[in-house]
């Protein structure tokens, strides 16, 4: 899961920086069209950070269960084990 | 923190790898390439007739020969001489006439525009204008470089100006580095290589010497086949208007709006015409505003008026020499603009 972040990250960077590039040389040449032909950069990228936001949600989500079940096993209600971890982060 | 530094550098160069190869395999691989018809085989067939490619087998449409009535080389008689009059800056035959001035001013305007890099070239214009009449349409030719429409043909003016034995030459649109989806229609010496609507202004010079400038999407190739016409480039702005007077607006793009290196085409009636090349990028010559180009073209006295490709590929050639002052060594250029002796 942490690998596969990693990867998209990097995916994102890449593709967001090929886009903003091609934004500027088509500055001096709209008729270049680089932004067409790097089209496929900007569905990527956006893929890529799309899937990224749905890593890190589910993460969290996945983070928050154990935490519930943390505190379900040591009798605790989980959003004070919540403030304690905020505290202590 | 340096990992970090060091993983973004990797994204980074990964990031200009792919950039440079989708340009190189964009646009600087020659692709797509089709023969030029010559002018010769297209003046021998009837009017609109389908032609088949010698060598790439497509089939290529031309336009109706519309030839203009008037004899120009009575029109013209007293710009033309029985004999080849040449000199350093002039050239006279039955058939031609061609005339450059070289001129420069001060117009004491800096170019403020992209954050002041233009600056540093101050206030001076040089440029050089071919004064130019043909006894015959076809002493005005156009071709492409290596002789093949495409994307990623490129040749020197100068050796394109050897190849077809012209008098004088210009740069051309740069046809081949349009590559958006609306690429417009290129005709040339009679033959439509490609036939798209455009959202550059496009202008159309006929057989009968005649010039046209159409505004964007405003094409109608049918009726460019009907009218016959004889060139087309696309890339503008228009520099005047219907009534020959210098636009105040024009229809382009911010960095085509700032000072540059220009080569233009002025049209004042079939079979006179004139080519303006302004040098640019450099202390001696900052370039022209398309306002400044288009005001030299109504003190000229042109018609119409139209802005070709500028910058680092603006060259004009006088006998395969080039005669203005580029601010870099000779660019290998898409097409140009050739004045010959004619078929």
């Amino acid at each position: 899961m942490v690998q596969m972040k990693t990867v998209l990250f990097h995916i994102a960077v890449i593709c967001g920086f090929v886009c903003a590039v091609a934004k500027i040389l088509d500055w001096y040449n709209p008729y270049m069209d680089f932004g067409g032909h790097l089209a496929w950069a900007g569905m990527t990228g956006c893929v890529a950070v799309f899937l990224f936001g749905v890593l890190s949600i589910s993460g969290i989500i996945q983070r928050d269960l154990e935490m519930k079940r943390t505190c379900h096993r040591n009798g605790m209600h989980h959003h004070h084990m919540k403030t304690h971890y905020h505290q202590v982060v | 923190m340096k990992r970090k530094f060091i993983v973004l550098g990797a994204d980074i160069l990964a990031a200009a790898f792919i950039l440079l190869a989708v340009w190189i395999i964009n646009y600087k691989i020659p692709q797509k390439g089709t023969q030029a018809v010559p002018l010769q085989k297209i003046t021998e067939v009837q009017k609109n007739v389908n032609l088949s490619s010698d060598t790439s087998g497509s089939s290529l449409q031309r336009t109706d020969v519309v030839m203009s009535e008037e004899d120009w080389h009575q029109k013209f008689a007293d710009k033309f001489t029985d004999k080849v009059v040449a000199t350093d800056t002039s050239y006279t035959s039955p058939n031609l006439s061609v005339n450059l001035t070289f001129n420069s001013y001060d117009t004491g305007k800096l170019d403020k525009s992209n954050g002041g890099k233009h600056e540093k070239y101050g206030t001076a214009i040089s440029y050089v204008l071919a004064d130019i009449y043909v006894g015959d349409i076809t002493c005005l030719q156009t071709a492409f470089a290596q002789d093949t429409y495409g994307v990623g043909y490129e040749e020197k003016l100068t050796d394109m100006s050897t190849r077809m034995k012209s008098i004088l030459a210009v740069n051309g649109d740069s046809y081949s580095n349009n590559r958006h989806k609306d690429n417009g229609t290129i005709i040339r010496n009679g033959v439509i290589y490609r036939s798209m609507q455009s959202d550059a202004e496009t202008c159309v010079l006929n057989w009968d010497g005649t010039m046209n400038i159409y505004p964007p999407k405003q094409i109608d190739v049918q009726q460019l086949i009907k009218q016959g016409a004889y060139q087309s480039w696309i890339f503008g702005p228009s520099l005047l208007d219907e009534n020959g007077k210098a636009k105040k607006t024009f229809y382009t793009w911010d960095y085509i709006r700032q000072s540059h290196p220009r080569t233009a085409i002025g049209y004042y009636e079939p079979g006179h015409y004139c080519l303006l090349l302004v040098d640019g990028r450099q202390p001696s010559s900052r370039g022209m505003f398309p306002s400044e180009m288009a005001q030299l073209f109504e003190q000229l006295g042109c018609k119409a008026a139209y802005n070709l490709d500028g910058g680092h590929c603006s060259f004009m050639t006088y006998k395969a020499q080039v005669v203005n002052h580029p601010y870099k060594p000779e660019h290998q250029v898409s097409d140009g603009i050739f004045i010959t002796e004619g078929l």
